[in-house]
């Protein structure tokens, strides 16, 4: 198995755990902006004061605070948000990219300086030191952010509308895609659409009535093609809340909407890429143009403004652009999952050869010391299961990998409450018994802090376990009491410990 | 404790027609006095179809629950043994279960702690499985 794509996956899965539970945010966003803006479906004034405040606040500070929590729990949230307002204020466009690095870089920031400190607080002023420190380091990292970033989008639009502006003169409209999709993404398409394609738009729709330009970064086939993808091939949340994000994305015309989706999975952006381009090369094909900018870019503006005669061009355009990026993007998400299932089966591979190095090295040395019998009774566990399941095998694999002492066991499932709770209680117990006090506490699966080296769960929450502690230490039971791999783990603990 | 905290909500039945059935049972007391809302048992039954029925924590022995912010208003714990265990989504059988409902989640600690010293106790076990009353049982858990 390639290490570098593991860890590619891995950043992945930590991508989607930051967006995932803010789609509700984005919905009821979407929502909002495709009923009341003034282009919207029922222009409501009143209403639409709701609409920027929270694409510029609340959208990305949830999704810091969620990629804060992430790395350092509650603490590595606050830490997170307020990083990130830095960025928003200092800036006057939706910092979604900004967010989802400044909130984890805030929160790690925060966890290094809790760690530096571990231990030499008075006991007593734990709070007002905790809460103090995260003031400070905070009031440090928000000046920062907010110093640096206007100067930096400033420079990036200005990098954006230099790179349009020559691709335009090639006079090859497709490859225009390679910048509006990042571009768009990015949340710097309003720079692009008001400052370099309406007015190019316009000249040429004062000429001949129509424009191309109005539409190379606001044709909503590409976006389709992505959400669809999603539906078919997409897995869990992100697969259930693709239907709504279509109609609010397509119909409604926010774009915004099929954002998260790239944010998950950032490669997905070839297949927008692609399909935006194929979908403004048969634009040029079939010499279509809108008579001008649709706002908000929904299939229903864009076919109020198509003039006479262009319905067939423009129609083609859309849709060959939805069926391009549904093609790739079904691509992507598959070979993401199928990269999965490899990595699987080389993880196996690997616990069966570590299974093989074990018994020979119990061949060669009968009077072989006990840590190599240890080593071996663990690896001998973990390859059987291996061939029996999934996840048993990376645990194994994990398992040798990890020699440091453990010193903190978290036992999570859905509630955090039952299960995980009995769990925990029950090997508390059996340690206790062995004369060992270690740090045994349960969670729901969300809510592990990062302090826990080995995780127990459920076998069904192995996926949602993995998503949410990319890299931890995993181990897999059937039943929270009395499992057999539950025994092995206290083995383990009461070998280090001995 | 958990004995004070089971009392008027132990019950015993011959047969349960299917999980779904056997984890209503279970929770009817919980709602009626007012533990849960009715929705609590919705969630439960969409955890499952979510999760799985991992609140099997050993063989034979199920405890249904799910977060609090589904409708839990307070604590409580409500207990189910059926003569004839019930076979889950997952294959498994079930013979007892234990509704569980926790505001938060630190209060009944304590109390899941105890349980989880008795379903350890094989001695317990076995007195659980000739129990025949919700007296009987109740004293196990005393």
């Amino acid at each position: 198995m390639n290490k570098g794509r593991a860890k590619l996956q891995a950043f992945g899965g930590f991508l989607t755990a930051m967006v995932i539970p803010n789609m509700g945010a984005f919905i009821t966003w979407g929502f909002i902006t495709a009923l009341f803006i003034s282009t919207g479906w029922i222009p409501n004034e009143h209403f639409n004061q709701l609409v920027s405040p929270m694409l510029n606040y609340l959208l990305p500070l949830l999704l810091a605070y969620t990629g804060g929590t992430l790395v350092y729990g509650q603490r590595g949230g606050v830490a997170g948000a307020i990083g990130t307002i830095g960025l928003i204020v200092g800036s006057d466009i939706a910092m979604f990219l900004g967010a989802m690095i400044m909130g984890p870089l805030s929160a790690w920031i925060m966890k290094k300086f809790d760690k530096l400190i571990d231990g030499k607080i008075p006991t007593g002023f734990e709070m007002i030191v905790n809460n103090f420190s995260l003031g400070i380091i905070c009031f440090g990292i928000c000046l920062c952010s907010f110093s640096f970033i206007g100067p930096l989008i400033v420079q990036a639009n200005g990098l954006v509308s230099y790179l349009i502006q020559q691709l335009v003169k090639t006079g090859f409209l497709p490859i225009l895609s390679l910048i509006n999709e990042p571009a768009k993404v990015l949340f710097l398409n309003n720079v692009i659409d008001q400052g370099i394609y309406y007015p190019l738009g316009m000249q040429q729709a004062m000429e001949t009535g129509k424009s191309i330009y109005f539409m190379v970064a606001s044709n909503p086939g590409a976006g389709l093609g992505l959400l669809l993808a999603y539906c078919v091939f997409g897995k869990g949340e992100a697969k259930r809340t693709a239907p709504g994000a279509i109609i609010i994305h397509f119909l409604g015309g926010i774009h915004e909407m099929y954002f998260p989706y790239v944010l998950m999975n950032p490669l997905l952006i070839v297949a927008m890429i692609l399909g935006n381009g194929a979908g403004t090369f048969i634009f040029s094909l079939m010499d279509v143009g809108l008579a001008a900018g649709p706002s908000p870019g929904s299939v229903f503006a864009y076919l109020m403004l198509t003039p006479k005669g262009n319905f067939a061009g423009v129609l083609l355009g859309v849709a060959v652009a939805a069926a391009v990026s549904f093609l790739i993007a079904s691509f992507i998400l598959k070979a993401s999952k199928s990269t999965g299932d490899e990595e699987l089966e080389a993880s196996k591979e690997r616990s069966r050869a570590m299974k093989q190095e074990g018994k020979d090295i119990l061949n060669r040395e009968l009077a072989a010391t006990e840590k190599v019998q240890e080593k071996k009774a663990v690896q001998d566990a973990g390859a059987e299961k291996a061939e029996a399941g999934k996840a048993e095998a990376e645990q194994a694999a994990v398992q040798n990998a990890v020699s440091e002492k453990i010193t903190n066991v978290a036992f999570a499932c859905d509630a955090g409450l039952g299960s995980s709770a009995m769990g925990a209680s029950a090997f508390k117990k059996k340690l206790k018994t062995a004369g060992i006090d270690i740090t045994v506490k349960h969670y729901a699966i969300e809510r592990v802090p990062e302090e826990a080296q080995v995780v127990v769960t459920h076998e069904n929450l192995l996926d949602r376990a993995k998503m949410s502690m990319p890299g931890k230490r995993i181990i897999t039971i059937k039943n929270f009491l009395g499992d057999p791999n539950i025994d092995l783990l206290v083995q383990e603990i009461m070998d280090q410990y001995k | 404790m958990l004995a004070e905290a089971l009392k008027n909500r132990i019950q015993i039945a011959d047969l349960a027609q299917d999980w779904k059935k056997a984890i209503e049972i279970v929770i009817r007391p919980l709602q009626e006095d007012g533990c849960v809302e009715a929705r609590y048992l919705d969630a439960i039954y969409d955890n499952v179809s979510v999760n799985g029925d991992y609140f099997i924590i050993m063989p034979g022995f199920a405890m249904p629950h799910t977060r609090s912010e589904n409708g839990v208003l307070k604590n409580g714990l409500s207990f189910l043994k059926l003569r004839t265990p019930v076979v889950f989504s997952s294959g498994q059988e079930v013979s007892y279960l234990m509704g569980v409902a926790a505001a938060n989640a630190d209060d009944h600690i304590d109390l899941l702690a105890e349980l989880a010293d008795i379903l350890m106790d094989d001695k317990a076990m076995e007195q659980l499985e000739q129990a025949d009353s919700a007296e009987q049982i109740l004293e196990i858990f005393r």
